[in-house]
């Protein structure tokens, strides 16, 4: 800012600066100086309606402190008599609205009670004409309480500036006013997704959620109409900052507990991932964290083949030395594991490095392989670096967002509403799905593809953009390669063609890469819907010839920036959870990295690839593999093809599975050791914009259930050899190692450095900074690479037989398979799996809205019941995954893309019959 | 002071036969050919052969003020839009989208002088936009008109058909694509919008918003209208009579302009020009009168020109002065002359639309007061706490008052509410609230013994410490 900028004004006789564009509210509170208001929201424009922040300015009349702006020379005086007489009336106006006892003065109630305390507003002077209303309870994690609502729309401007979802409404005139949820009468019918802005912000309580209600202990009656209203919040006894551990946006949340048990999770203010925000699965659903079903001990299986309580000593020395002979016996090849994307960074280092060092195998593979493998390879080859270019910051800066194969405010909903409002601020938005997911509706244009046609859309759209001259032809000259041979693989290319495939018209296409070129360069977001299909490499390739095309990657406001599944899936593959590559990407057999992880390890990892976990399974079903260690995943219900996945486990000699609950793939263990969840332990999560973020207990866990990390190190320890020389005496530890195995990515990175938001990958020194935009300079493979992607169709062909794509996915409420979510009252809010599909083909099929149906591939079947839907084409239908009983992945196949061998859960060949 | 009359014809009635000129029984709608028979579209004619510039310059020089209630000078509005370059060959940069709202919602209660303009010479009104549109590089207008004007709006409708037709406004640019002071023809387009019934959507950004489809909420300022106003473009607001005025003034000068009416005896700026005055009330004739601005109340009541004396000869108690927002003139108020000092020197808030409605001896002036807390009570638009449950809570007070059970305390809570509610603007968004306070506290302050003879007495002092009514 420059000096003429600045002058300055005097608030109650203090100087203050003046800034451009501060109100007089925001020069106060930054000299400290506090004013009351009832209606100002942090970050929210102003809405200027409770009026309790006028205050007197020398040469003027009274005016509103948050929304005019402070001028240089200003006088003004906040608490004059005259002014606190106004508020006094302003509250006692209020307050007269309202019945009796609903709201009234308390120096440690809300913030409207604290402030009739303060103005000593004792009686709503102006008679009491407020009746009382019903509370409205509908909702399963919201509380709607009229009595105490002072129409202030803090929670409308929350739910719309915020969220952007534009639940509330204000219904009437005058007095009459009042906070509707659009048109429905209930809470529950509302088009509220819970993400609870407005409840953060509501200064009454009138809106209000279960965490600041049900679980206050003193709940004492107040007056006659019999509510319960708790006058105490309940003091949490410990309060952490920590990282959500569901998606991988990677929010930070600041956890509050009391005697173990989590009260209430608030997102931290001002975090550069989220700012204070969080989703319905953030927010609430951290209910399944005390439920009765959580594993408390470690369970053998005994010889009678049951699972018994062992205790800790018994199940590491068990498994210590069941793993020891196995691989003495088989080789070290007949071993694998597969570690969590849930996990931290710290577990999924411990256990990959007791595999390659101890074990002496490649075979270590992640979850993530079944989601965004594809992602990493694609952006592997063509960049270098096979994680996001961008950050999420860069949402806030940008004019053009594609999004792509990505349903952003179900799966990711706190970068799902920072998308809203960069499209609501006036970026364009295009996005490229085969449903009509709720984001096509703020979409400029919806490039409504068939499924699994990505890969011809996206050369479509390269196709017009150099045909048009309408690329960054410096950027492409001086960055890229690969460009001419680009080029007449396109020219070979007819449109027509493309546009048939995808049946997408010509001039949408064409419309939409006017947009691109025009708003450009902009971020390119994909999900799950590219990389979970048989052409998953292939279709990020092509998506990231549309960044390198428009000069995209490695600026600010620009780049790829896929959406990564869950928590930890990019610190997963960071830590080396893949076969064919180690810690930190770095490559198999090269003899520096071989001597250095020598010197660290004692041992250096054999140099050839391992098995990915499809291969495992094959390997088991074979009989060649004999031994897995699946940490936190249910595989025989997420996998695809859940009998094959069911065989090959049962097959092993032996299976190790950490978990939180019983799963159906703990079921048929030799082992389960009960694990602490993310609210129990300590250790980091890498976010999809590669920020490593401290992760922090709030409470402990079950019965001894114990963290990830401390049972690998000590089953490392117990089978000797390499193992003796584990040293870790806490997470931090593991971490101070892991910066020496990778200093180009991780060296400055420590503990102590990561309060607060963290640091981006690559951090390589001490005083490194971190990074938030990659390849700006240079790429890290040099150039950018152009891939000629040509077009195979998914695998699972349609026929006479199977004449329907099934696409599987999430919604909002739930996440994965459920194990989570299902134990919180989010299930009040969906309970079952739906399969939407066309009214067309449900009229020709004979499906009713509601009624059950059989969905079967060439794989296996299930039944789910329908919902008739505009979301989808005809022809296409669409499930969701979240509940066992609808065992969604018994349809879904073994086809998976052949580079990747991440599975197509996304174009699956179907028959629906209704039952 | 007596006042001036010197006027031989009504000029915005010139056309609308109008007592004291003409017979009523002559009225009809004035057509196109009608209209450029008598002396229509001169004044936009010379408007265009003049710089934009300097048509604004000449509407400031008139100092025409603004006849929708707040007295703004006409021409220092146009000059707040962004200003244009204009390079050494005299050509202008492209002002963009901007956009014109004719304020035609005229919700006042006892306002009706819009109306009789749009009933029978609609094309006054667009030749007096077209004129702002030109001024004002304007090529987007709405008349924005209330949507009880039924009949009126079919009657600009089938105006605006006409001068489509006839070429005055469409892409062919104004008065048939005419060469203009800025080199090349300027095109404006003209619709009208009809409101669904609040009062607030007369407030200019609460117009604004109805415009765009919303609520009508008016807007927190600034940013004011003429930088970010309709769709976030830059935007004028003015009412029916002051566009109406502007073919006048072009045509004759500001000079002429300056001759009618009077300089403020105050020290305040001067009430030129005619005035739309529409008496209601206990007066013999009631009706809508152009008067030159100074007339005072008394002459506009008791001559036989206008009102011709009170109805049935009784005695003058007081008048809401113009429109119900602006408060009441006592007993002792009857010779307030009828311009924009009226405020200062009668304690009411201003002129408002010059129409006032006289009461005569017998009215109760507290149901007077409950009828207007009542009316504001209902079109309060709930966005400001003050207004919101201030407007409520008066009403339920009037109501208490006139029905014999309020206590002597409660009048002065009454004032106390009153006054926080909007003593001053700024204390609440819009000036609605204010119209409220000045209406009710006019009323209890200057007939505060007759509602002291319908409360009951308070035996125990009330103490005001902390509200507002400590101000005194
Ligand atoms: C509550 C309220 C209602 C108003 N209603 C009207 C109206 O019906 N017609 C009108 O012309 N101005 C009305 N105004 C005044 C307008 O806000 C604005 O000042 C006027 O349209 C400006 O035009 P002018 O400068 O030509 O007078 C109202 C103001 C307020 C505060
Ligand atoms: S919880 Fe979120 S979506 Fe629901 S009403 Fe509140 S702000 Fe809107
Ligand atoms: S519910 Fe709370 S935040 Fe919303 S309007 Fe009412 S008091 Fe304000
Ligand atoms: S003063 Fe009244 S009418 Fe005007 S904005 Fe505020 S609440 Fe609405
Ligand atoms: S905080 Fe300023 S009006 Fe509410």
């Amino acid at each position: 800012m420059s000096a003429t900028d600045r002058t300055t004004a005097t608030i109650n006789g203090n100087v203050v600066d003046v800034r451009r564009g501060d109100t007089i509210l925001a020069a106060a509170s930054r000299a400290g100086i506090e004013i009351p208001t009832l209606c100002a929201g942090e970050g929210m424009e102003s809405e200027g309606g409770c009026r309790m922040c006028l205050v007197e300015i020398d040469g003027q009349r009274v005016q509103a402190a948050c929304h005019t702006p402070i001028t240089p020379g200003m006088n003004v005086r906040t608490a004059t008599p005259h002014l606190k007489g106004m508020r006094h009336d302003l509250l006692a106006l209020m307050l007269s609205t309202q019945p009796k006892d609903a709201c009234f003065p308390d120096a440690k109630g809300t913030k409207f009670e604290r402030l009739l305390a303060e103005y000593g507003v004792v009686e709503p002077t102006f008679g009491n004409h407020g009746t009382h209303t019903a509370l409205d309870e509908s909702h399963p994690y919201l509380r709607f309480d009229r009595d105490k609502c002072i129409t202030c729309r803090l929670c409308l401007n929350a739910c719309e500036q915020i969220q952007g979802q534009f639940v509330y409404a204000i219904e009437g005139r005058g007095g009459r006013s009042r906070l509707v949820f659009g048109a429905t009468e209930r809470f529950a019918d509302s088009g509220c997704v819970s993400c609870g802005a407005c409840v953060m912000e509501c200064p009454t309580g009138a809106i209000t959620d279960r965490d600041r209600i049900e679980i206050a202990p003193s709940r004492a009656p107040l007056h006659a109409a019999g509510k319960a209203v708790s006058r105490e919040h309940v003091q949490p006894d410990l309060a952490a900052d920590s990282v959500c551990g569901y998606c991988g946006v990677g929010c930070r949340v600041h956890i509050e507990a009391k005697d173990g048990v989590v009260l209430r999770i608030n997102g931290v203010e001002g975090a550069a991932v989220n700012d204070g925000h969080l989703c319905v699965k953030g927010r609430y659903a951290h209910g399944y964290q005390r439920s009765s079903e959580r594993l408390t001990t470690p369970l053998l299986r005994d010889a009678s083949g049951t699972l018994r309580p062992a205790t800790w000593d018994e199940a590491i020395n068990f498994t210590a030395r069941r793993l020891v002979e196995l691989r003495d016996t088989f080789g070290p090849d007949a071993l694998g594991t597969m570690t969590s994307s849930r996990s931290t960074n710290e577990a999924a280092y411990l256990l990959q490095k007791l595999f390659r060092s101890i074990i002496g195998t490649n075979n270590t593979d992640c979850c993530a392989r079944i989601c965004h493998s594809s992602t990493a390879v694609a952006l592997g080859m063509t960049t270098g670096t096979g994680a996001a270019t961008a950050s999420y910051v860069d949402l806030d800066e940008t004019g053009l967002i594609v999004l792509s194969g990505s349903n952003p405010t179900e799966a990711h909903p706190v970068i799902g509403a920072r998308i809203k409002q960069a499209v609501l601020r006036g970026a364009a938005l295009i996005v490229i799905d085969p449903r009509s997911i709720e984001m096509a509706h703020y979409a400029a244009v919806h490039l409504q593809l068939w499924p699994g046609t990505n890969v011809p859309l996206f050369n479509a759209l390269a196709k017009v953009l150099i045909e048009e001259d309408l690329y960054d032809k410096a950027y492409v000259a001086s960055r890229c390669e690969g460009f001419e041979e680009f080029k007449s693989f396109l020219a070979a290319q007819s449109l027509d063609d493309l546009s048939r495939l995808t049946r997408v018209p010509v001039e949408l296409i064409r419309k939409a890469a006017h947009i691109i070129a025009k708003r450009g360069p902009g971020l390119f977001t994909s999900g799950l819907g590219l990389s979970e299909q048989t052409q998953g490499v292939g279709s990020v390739m092509a998506f990231s010839n549309l960044g390198l095309l428009t000069g995209a990657i490695g600026k600010h406001g620009s780049g790829m920036l896929p959406l990564r599944g869950q928590n930890n899936v990019q610190g997963n593959a960071d830590m080396g959870s893949q076969p064919y590559s180690l810690t930190g990407y770095m490559k198999l057999g090269d003899p520096a990295v071989q001597s250095r992880l020598e010197s660290i390890w004692g041992k250096a990892p054999p140099p050839e690839a391992g098995k990915t976990i499809p291969e495992m399974f094959n390997a088991a079903i074979e009989g060649k593999l004999k031994a897995m260690w699946i940490q936190g995943e249910d595989v025989v219900q997420s996998d695809p093809n859940t009998e094959h996945v069911k065989k090959a486990l049962s097959s092993l000699d032996l299976l190790i599975v950490q978990e939180i609950f019983m799963t159906e793939t703990a079921e048929i263990a030799h082992v389960v050791f009960p694990a602490a969840a993310v609210l129990e332990q300590e250790g980091t999560f890498t976010n999809g914009e590669r920020r490593i973020q401290h992760v922090r207990p709030a409470v402990p866990p079950p019965g001894i259930a114990r963290p990830d990390w401390e049972v690998i190190r000590d089953v490392g320890i117990a089978m000797k050899g390499l193992g003796s020389r584990w040293k870790y005496d806490s997470p931090s530890d593991v971490m101070d190692e892991l910066a020496k195995v990778v200093p180009h990515l991780f060296g400055g990175v420590s503990y102590e450095r990561l309060s607060g938001d963290g640091l981006q990958w690559p951090c390589p020194s001490p005083d490194h900074p971190g990074t938030r935009t990659l390849h700006t300079d240079t790429f890290v493979r040099g150039k950018g690479l152009f891939m000629s992607v040509d077009y195979s169709p998914p695998m699972d062909r349609l026929s006479r037989e199977f004449p329907l794509v099934l696409i599987t996915g999430r919604v909002l409420d739930h996440y994965n398979v459920g194990t989570m979510t299902r134990r919180t009252p989010s299930a009040r809010i969906v309970d079952r799996d739906v399969l939407e599909l066309h009214a067309e083909d449900a009229a020709r099929l004979g499906i009713a809205d509601g009624s059950r149906v059989r969905v079967k591939s060439r794989w296996g079947q299930t039944i789910a019941p329908a919902r008739i839907s505009r979301r989808v084409m005809p022809g296409t239908s669409f499930l969701t995954f979240h509940f066992p009983e609808t065992g969604c992945n018994l349809v879904v196949g073994p086809n998976c893309d052949p580079t990747s061998k991440c599975p197509d859960y996304k174009v699956v060949a179907v028959e629906l019959t209704p039952v | 002071m007596p006042h001036p009359s010197n006027l031989t014809q009504g000029i915005l009635t010139k056309r609308i036969p109008c007592w004291p000129f003409a017979d009523p029984k002559g009225r009809h709608i004035v057509g196109w050919d009608e209209y450029t028979a008598t002396g229509g579209h001169v004044g936009l004619r010379k408007a265009l052969a003049l710089k934009p510039d300097e048509v604004t310059e000449e509407v400031k020089k008139s100092q025409l003020r603004g006849r929708g209630g707040a007295g703004f000078p006409c021409g220092l509005k146009w000059t707040f839009l962004p200003k244009v370059t204009i390079d050494a060959s005299g050509k202008e940069s492209n002002a963009g989208q901007r956009y014109l709202a004719v304020n035609a919602d005229e919700s006042e209660p006892c306002t009706f002088k819009d109306r009789l303009l749009m009933d029978f010479d609609p094309h006054l009104l667009l030749e007096g936009i077209a004129i702002c549109c030109y001024a004002c590089r304007i090529p987007t207008a709405y008349i924005f008109i209330r949507g009880e004007y039924h009949h009126q709006a079919k009657v600009l409708e089938k105006a605006l058909a006409e001068a489509y037709a006839k070429g005055l406004f469409g892409k062919q640019g104004l008065l048939g694509g005419s060469m203009t002071g800025k080199g090349e023809s300027f095109a404006v387009d003209c619709y009208v919008h009809r409101g669904a019934g609040a009062y607030i959507c007369g407030e200019e950004t609460g117009l604004l918003e109805a415009l765009e489809g919303k609520r009508g909420w008016p807007r927190i300022k600034p940013p004011f209208p003429a930088i970010k106003g309709l769709f976030g473009k830059p935007t004028i607001i003015n009412n029916v009579e002051t566009l109406s005025h502007l073919p006048s003034i072009i045509e004759n000068g500001a000079d002429w302009f300056c001759k009618q009416g009077v300089t403020s005896t105050i020290g305040g700026p001067p009430s030129f020009g005619t005035k739309l005055m529409g008496v209601s009330g206990h007066v013999n004739r009631p009706g809508v009168y152009e008067c030159e601005l100074g007339i005072p109340l008394r002459t506009l009541v008791e001559s036989k020109d206008y009102c011709q004396g009170m109805r049935g000869g009784k005695k003058f108690k007081g008048a809401i002065a113009g429109g119900i927002s602006m408060g009441v003139l006592g007993p002792d108020q009857f010779d307030a002359e009828m311009d924009f000092d009226i405020g200062r020197k009668y304690n009411v808030l201003g002129l408002g639309t010059a129409c006032p409605t006289v009461f005569d001896e017998d009215t109760d002036m507290v149901a007077v007061a409950r009828n207007i807390a009542r009316f504001f009570k209902h079109e309060s638009c709930g966005q400001c706490t003050p207004c919101r449950e201030g407007s409520g809570w008066l009403y339920q007070l009037m109501s208490r008052i006139e029905g014999g059970e309020a206590k002597t305390k409660d009048l002065d809570l009454a004032l106390e509410v009153a006054t926080s509610m909007g003593s001053m603007p700024g204390t609440t968004i819009c000036g609605l609230a204010d119209g409220n306070n000045w209406a009710i506290r006019t009323i209890i302050n200057k007939f505060r013994d007759e509602f002291e003879k319908r409360v009951k007495p308070t035996f125990v002092p009330v103490k005001m410490t902390v509200g507002a009514g400590a101000r005194g």
